[in-house]
């Protein structure tokens, strides 16, 4: 892979990260009134809890963060907070820094966006793929309304749905959370089932959602690819059908649709943190109503820093496949 | 494949064939219509079956609410005014909530607030949209190059993220604050849409004789360029309306919706505050997940309608 | 360019075609892209088949390998490759026969090569899918194949996009001859190349054929570079073949109509002269009037003309034409000096 592509990826993903966080910086400082003092007062009015002396946490934060001072002087303290991972104190559970919350609950949400993201991309792409080949057998074209239609309803709104059919009535998958909380976690394979069997119903959640956007999606280039010259070419060759379909087909069309998957990361990762929160998963999700039930200010912050960070991270991984995908991109720039 | 006999004989048809190069994709831009060529368009047959289908569902919502407006009593849906954690009955239609509210109350009072709430961000995102992809496109030079990397980024970040700052830094959130929240991020489809569509309209023979025939710049804008982008606003629209009611329905189930007004996502809110998934108590949070999947699919087919006669997934980024 | 003619290529026929119509379906009724044409290929032989866009010349070169896509539709006829009618064989036999005795060479227009597979697996692959080979006989046909169009055995692992025109059209040459098939069919190999290399891949592509002794069929519009590579021309209007011979006797002394104002059309060397060109247009497909085609646009056209589809004929031997005006006459008169003069 060319170095530069490199840089210019990276480049890309680095202002993206600076101008999240930058908009992360100024939007409570352009509202009117002290965020902190007016977070805590409404968080002692909501929650009733007396544990947090106000004035005392307001004061080290003030000095902390130097609202005082130039907005300049600010950002800069805010960016070195930053790189040293310093998001503060947790209120609901003070003063456990945000950072231990956020970083213990990251791994939930990469792996099941991860895990989620992987099967319906593959299984829509396919069936997409499939719905446009006229070889293919009729059924598969009568699966896409279905998938379309629920593909308009909301992630976290078939994670309701899911939950109260299958954990609810049926029984047949847990309720929530990521694992059983009475089993001692040790890395090893009774585990790993439990927390697979846990994260069936979230996944699938975000599975059944998404696969309609990815077949429509490459059905639509899907089409336009068997309409190349390339295809009659190879077909002028003989080759047995199947290989036409994926080494001429698919394969071709398969790259503007990894480009969809990066432009499509945020929104999935956002439907993720919210089928999370009502699944009560341990991710950034499950985090974040306990967050925002609490006013928990500091906590909210640093889970929004995390997601943006999550993004990039998931953003670079898939530059990193498309390459493998497209030789052109090896070669060119 | 110049000269094909099949191809001509099929644009004789009517038919745009595919003139694109080779592994362009399928949505080659449509050619833009003359002005006088979009009035004809209301009577031009362009309604598909999609639209039709949509909008009926749509209307059959908004009925819902309007009708069930005056047949409901606002106080029905305060909390301990009924009995609570009733399933569905003859007096409650839809059962009580276990803060003693009545469900049907809720979602008929409901509805049209998140109605509201996405008219709102889909008006302002327009709006927005209209504005910046007009200058940008029309303009070009760094004012573009800034409203392109801006709205770049922020489509790429997770939506979520950028809500949630906004969101939490409101102090009491009102349905037309809750708008102009999820405002903030349904304006880069817009802008992006028409920004394209003006860029592949400037170029038009048509720009050059008005300009040749004295009309200023703005009359250019305003005479030849605008009537063309309605289509590709209209498709805008409902995209926006559409993101920015599955923003606010978001942002209300995590809480961070009105306090004090009934919307779908608030009373979902509320539904799993209180466990009620947990309970079986399915009368609760399944209407409001009713509601807000008819009127998402009502806005699938109207969209996928609105797209039949305006491709706003314009590939050229230049 | 052309073979010599002491030498001259074998009697029986190794591709038949007969009667071969392919219509297009539209809403509005059938366009009859080809109707009805009928020749024979010798082995070896080199086939000119012109016509003008809308002649269904390059409908004729995909459907021939059973290649044409809906709305195309081969109506009736046969083509006989070996005893064997590609038109009627199961798929697993077309499959065979494809590439293994029929091969195509796309337009130079087209975009023919997998942009994301090396020139290698384009030609292994159809290597591969005619009987399996070993991993060094695989490689070895390969640079084999390259070098028979004169390309370095090195462009094997690159990617098409790393080529330039001329160099993929060789490849699609390589990749179609690999198998040593009887028949190839090239659609306008040349489209869309500049001149010099026109004449590069048109040596290439008579160099492989004399080699193999396979027929070619040669498919186009440029008089020019048919006069220079066939030996046999077969001229198309509106879906049929109105005359069909050897090059040079037609190029001498046409006898239809059409095929006379096409030669005259042609800029010559010798000599300044005004430009000629044919008055009028091609005629829709769609619901063309019984009659022959060509009449509202010929000079001689008379009133059997108007009502009459005029059938080939044999006028000397390996001639063909078909139009009223023989077997009445020898050779075409000289055009009628008033438009719509009669004769016969």
């Amino acid at each position: 892979m060319s170095l530069e592509y490199l840089v210019t990826r990276v480049g890309q993903l680095l202002l993206i990260v600076f101008i999240a966080v930058t908009v992360n910086f100024l939007i409570p400082r352009a509202i009117p009134g002290d965020p902190i003092e007016s977070a805590l007062q409404t968080r002692i009015a909501m929650t009733g809890s007396t544990d947090v002396n106000v004035q005392e946490v307001a004061a080290a934060y003030r000095a902390k963060f130097g609202l005082d001072k130039p907005i300049w002087v600010q950002y800069l303290n805010y960016w070195r907070d930053i790189f040293r991972l310093d998001f503060g104190v947790s209120l609901v559970d003070f003063p456990q820094p945000v950072i231990s919350k956020v970083q213990a609950a990251l791994p939930w949400t990469l792996g099941l966006l991860g895990v989620s993201t992987a099967i319906d991309f593959t299984l829509g792409t396919l069936l997409g793929a499939l719905a446009a080949w006229p070889r293919a057998p009729s059924f598969v074209r009568g699966l896409l309304p279905p998938f379309m239609l629920l593909s308009a309803v909301p992630f976290f709104l078939l994670a309701i749905v899911l939950l109260s059919i299958f954990a609810v009535e049926l029984r047949v998958f847990p309720p929530g959370g990521g694992f059983d909380p009475v089993r001692i976690v040790r890395f090893n394979l009774p585990t790993i089932v439990d927390i697979l069997y846990h994260a069936i119903l979230p996944s699938m959640s975000l599975v059944l959602g998404g696969i309609g956007g990815w077949a429509l999606g490459m059905r639509a280039m899907m089409v336009s690819t068997l309409g190349e010259d390339y295809i009659t070419f190879a077909e002028a060759k003989g080759l047995p059908a199947r290989r036409v379909f994926l080494w001429y087909g698919m394969r071709n069309a398969l790259l503007p649709q990894v480009t969809r998957l990066a432009v499509a990361l945020g929104s999935i990762l956002s439907g993720a943190v919210l089928v999370e929160a009502m699944f009560s998963y341990p991710g950034l999700g499950g985090l974040l109503v306990g967050a925002i039930a609490g006013k928990d200010y500091f906590v909210i912050q640093g889970i929004v820093l995390m997601l943006i960070v999550s993004l990039a991270l998931s953003l670079f991984v898939v530059d990193l496949i498309y390459p493998l995908v497209d030789p052109r991109i090896r070669y060119q720039r | 494949m110049s000269g094909r006999v099949g191809e001509t004989a099929r644009q004789r048809e009517g038919e745009t064939g595919l003139l694109s190069p080779p592994s362009a994709p399928a949505d080659a831009p449509p050619r833009p219509l003359a002005p006088s060529s979009a009035r004809r368009l209301r009577g031009s047959g362009r309604w598909s079956g999609s639209l039709v289908v949509g909008l009926v569902i749509l209307l059959a919502v908004l009925l819902l609410s309007v009708v069930g407006g005056w047949l409901v009593d606002p106080k029905d849906g305060i909390v301990g005014a009924v009995t609570p954690s009733q399933p569905p009955s003859a007096r409650f239609l839809l059962g009580t909530d276990s803060q003693g509210r009545d469900v049907l109350t809720m979602l008929v009072l409901g509805t049209p607030q998140t109605i509201r709430i996405g008219l709102t961000a889909g008006v302002v995102g327009v709006a927005i949209g209209l504005v910046l992809g007009l200058l940008s496109g029309y303009f070009g030079g760094w004012f573009d190059g800034t409203v392109r990397v801006l709205s770049d980024a922020l489509m790429t970040v997770p939506g979520i993220a950028i809500l949630l700052i906004i969101a939490i830094n409101v102090g009491h959130m009102t349905p037309f604050l809750m708008g102009l929240t999820v405002a903030s991020l349904s304006w880069m489809y817009p802008t992006r849409s028409i920004r394209a569509q003006v860029l592949s309209i400037r170029e038009r023979p048509y720009i050059a004789v008005a300009r040749a025939n004295g009309a200023s710049e703005a009359e250019i804008v305003f005479r030849e360029v605008m009537p063309n982008l309605l289509p590709f606003i209209a498709a805008s629209f409902v995209g926006a309306t559409s993101g920015a009611m599955l923003a606010s329905v978001g942002l209300e189930a995590l809480g961070l919706g009105t306090n004090d007004v009934h919307t779908l996502g608030t009373m979902i809110f509320w539904a799993q505050k209180y466990s009620a998934v947990l309970r079986g108590q399915w009368w609760w949070f399944g209407p409001p997940i009713a509601m807000i999947a008819t009127i998402f699919i009502g806005l699938f087919f109207v969209s996928a309608g609105v797209d039949r006669f305006a491709n706003p997934r314009l590939r050229q980024q230049t | 360019m052309r073979p010599n003619d002491a030498v001259g290529p074998a009697a029986e026929p190794v591709l038949q075609v007969e009667d071969f119509a392919v219509y297009y379906d539209t809403p509005r009724g059938p366009v009859k892209a080809v109707d009805g044409v009928t020749f024979a290929l010798r082995a070896g032989e080199r086939l000119g088949l012109i016509g003008e866009s809308g002649s269904g010349k390059t409908t004729m070169g995909t459907a021939l390998l059973r290649l044409n896509r809906p709305p195309a539709r081969i109506v009736r006829g046969r083509v006989l490759l070996n005893e064997r009618d590609l038109l009627a064989v199961p798929e697993r036999e077309l499959a065979r026969m494809r590439l293994g005795e029929i091969a195509l060479v796309p337009q130079g227009a087209m975009n023919a090569l997998n942009p994301v597979m090396r020139i290698r697996d384009q030609i292994e692959d159809g290597l591969l899918a005619h009987g399996q080979l070993p991993k060094r006989e695989l490689a070895e046909r390969v640079a084999h194949a390259l070098a028979r169009v004169g390309l370095p055995p090195e462009l094997a692992d690159r990617y098409p996009h790393e080529l330039s025109g001329g160099q993929k059209q060789r490849v699609a040459i390589a990749i179609a001859t690999v198998l040593s098939p009887r028949v190839i069919v090239a659609d306008e190999p040349t489209s869309a190349l500049d001149v010099v290399v026109q004449r590069q891949v048109m040596l290439t592509l008579g160099r492989v054929q004399e080699g193999l002794g396979a027929a070619v069929i040669l498919i186009g519009h440029d008089m020019g570079l048919i006069a220079q590579f066939a030996d046999t021309v077969g001229v198309l209007y509106a879906g049929r073949l109105v005359e069909h011979g050897p090059i040079d006797d037609v190029l001498a002394a046409p006898r239809h109509p059409y095929t006379r104002m096409l030669v005259d059309s042609l800029p010559t060397l010798e000599g300044k002269r005004e430009l000629r060109g044919i008055p009028g247009l091609p005629p829709p497909l769609l619901n063309l009037p019984p009659g022959c085609p060509f009449a509202p646009r010929c000079p001689y056209a008379f009133d059997r003309c108007v009502g009459e589809t005029p059938l080939p004929q044999v006028v000397a031997p390996g001639q063909r034409v078909a139009c009223h005006l023989y077997p009445s006459h020898a050779e075409l008169p000289p055009p009628p000096a008033a438009a719509g003069a009669r004769l016969g």
